[in-house]
């Protein structure tokens, strides 16, 4: 057997005030298993509140055996011989953070059900299904970032430091990042205006850039103006010492909506993987933090261990 | 098994009869996501469903030789534990309904 390894968990939100209903969402067969999901992954979340319909070839199925609301998945009982879609109502959603570690246990209380003095063995029957678990290592996902492409060891990564930025809530941050290569000789300078952060990138005497990536996170890292809009970093794989040159004006974006984060106390989408290497497989299910503070935002959380309760089933799927 | 006293009064000696037998299952290891025989255990006990087991204690399976014990349980638990660095891990448990029962050519 190959060694097993763990690997993270996600946690999702819903971002819309109500759930929408959305009629003759297109699903896709899971592999050979009889689950079939949304092929849209913004339609993973499925309101429990609601009915959900589910059809063949444009024909209600009868047959469906089980509903994922966390993950939007539906088992059928038999194949279909059309295509599948579902009628349902949906909530928008986003991931707002994950765990470096977790556990679950799966409970199912047992009846006995023997009588007294049968000569038999003691009988059991199950009752009901209950499952909680503890993770710990929370990191948050909520900030807007900007990873630059401007080629091997020339980028950066800058990620927003203020939740709730920018003034249509649309996840696109108020801060912006931009690279200046003008003049001749000129030295590395950072200047911050509002959220608008400004690097003049140093340059020969022929008018070239000649700041490197690395040089240019010194810059920012050197600057408490820019270190109170954004972290900072090499991007992954970046060693830093290429010279990315000029930046057009860009916009962190990628946030999540701060509006949304009234809702952070209700169903949370907890996607919890175990992953052996050939065969990444996920747990799925709605849960619930327990003993949580929410008054300091999602990003008092980080670095904590949270126990949750399931909300309702777990179902595992693999990929 | 349990024995429940039924001595009358003025018998020279404590009486039992043997009544229901009981029994639980456990077990625990490195989860492996491909086994189907690990996810099967979760899988039933999500779904109440008693799971028939058969021990083979000598002899091989099919074979007509092998010799050993059948019985059924439920499932009440099922843990997973990982971390970054580290295995999965389960342990599960379960309990006997009925009696276990010798069994040949199994």
């Amino acid at each position: 057997m190959a060694k097993g390894k763990g690997n993270l968990s996600a946690i999702y939100m819903q971002t819309s005030a109500a759930s929408v209903t959305q009629s003759a969402i297109a699903m896709s067969r899971v592999g050979t298993t009889m689950w079939w999901k949304p092929t849209n992954p913004i339609m993973q979340y499925f309101d429990k509140a609601h009915t959900i319909t589910v059809k063949d070839g444009g024909t209600t199925i009868t047959t469906v055996q089980e509903i994922s609301y966390a993950g939007g998945y539906v088992r059928l009982l038999t194949v279909p011989a059309g295509v599948v879609t579902v009628d349902a109502y949906v909530f928008a959603c986003s991931q707002v953070g994950g765990f470096s570690a977790h556990n679950i246990d799966e409970n199912m209380t047992l009846a006995e059900c023997s009588c007294y003095e049968d000569g038999d063995g003691e009988q059991y029957e199950a009752l009901q299904y209950s499952a909680s678990g503890q993770a710990s290592g929370f990191y948050s996902t909520v900030d807007a970032f900007l990873t630059m492409s401007k080629g091997a060891n020339k980028d950066l990564t800058l990620t927003s430091n203020v939740l709730g930025d920018g003034s249509a809530n649309d996840g696109v941050s108020a801060t912006s990042f931009e690279i200046v290569v003008a003049g001749n000789n000129t030295a590395l300078s950072v200047v911050v205006t509002v959220a608008a952060i400004v690097v003049n990138s140093a340059t020969g005497v022929a008018g070239a850039a000649t700041s490197t990536a690395r040089d240019i996170l010194d810059a920012l890292n050197a600057s408490p103006e820019a270190m109170a809009l954004v972290k900072a970093k090499l991007a992954t794989g970046s060693n830093g010492s290429g010279i990315p040159g000029a930046l057009a004006h860009t916009h962190l974006s990628g946030g999540v909506n701060p509006a949304a984060f009234d809702k952070f106390g209700q169903d949370l989408i907890g996607v919890f993987y175990w992953d052996k290497g050939t065969a990444l497989a996920r747990t799925e299910g709605l849960v619930t933090f327990e003993k949580v503070s929410l008054k300091g935002g999602v990003k008092s959380l980080i670095e904590k261990t949270i126990n949750f309760k399931v909300q309702g089933p777990l179902y595992d799927h693999s990929g | 098994m349990n024995l429940v006293e039924d001595s009358d009064m003025g018998d020279a000696a404590e009486n039992y009869d043997a009544t229901q037998s009981s029994g639980n299952v456990s077990f625990n290891g490195t989860f492996d996501t491909g086994n189907g025989g690990l996810t099967g255990l979760v899988t039933k006990m999500r779904a109440g469903t008693p799971i028939v087991m058969t021990w083979i204690l000598s002899g091989t399976k099919a074979s007509g030789s092998a010799i050993g014990v059948t019985g059924t349980f439920t499932m009440d638990k099922f843990t997973r534990k990982t971390g970054k660095k580290d295995l999965v891990t389960f342990s599960a448990t379960g309990k006997f309904s009925g009696v276990l029962v010798d069994a040949s050519n199994l």
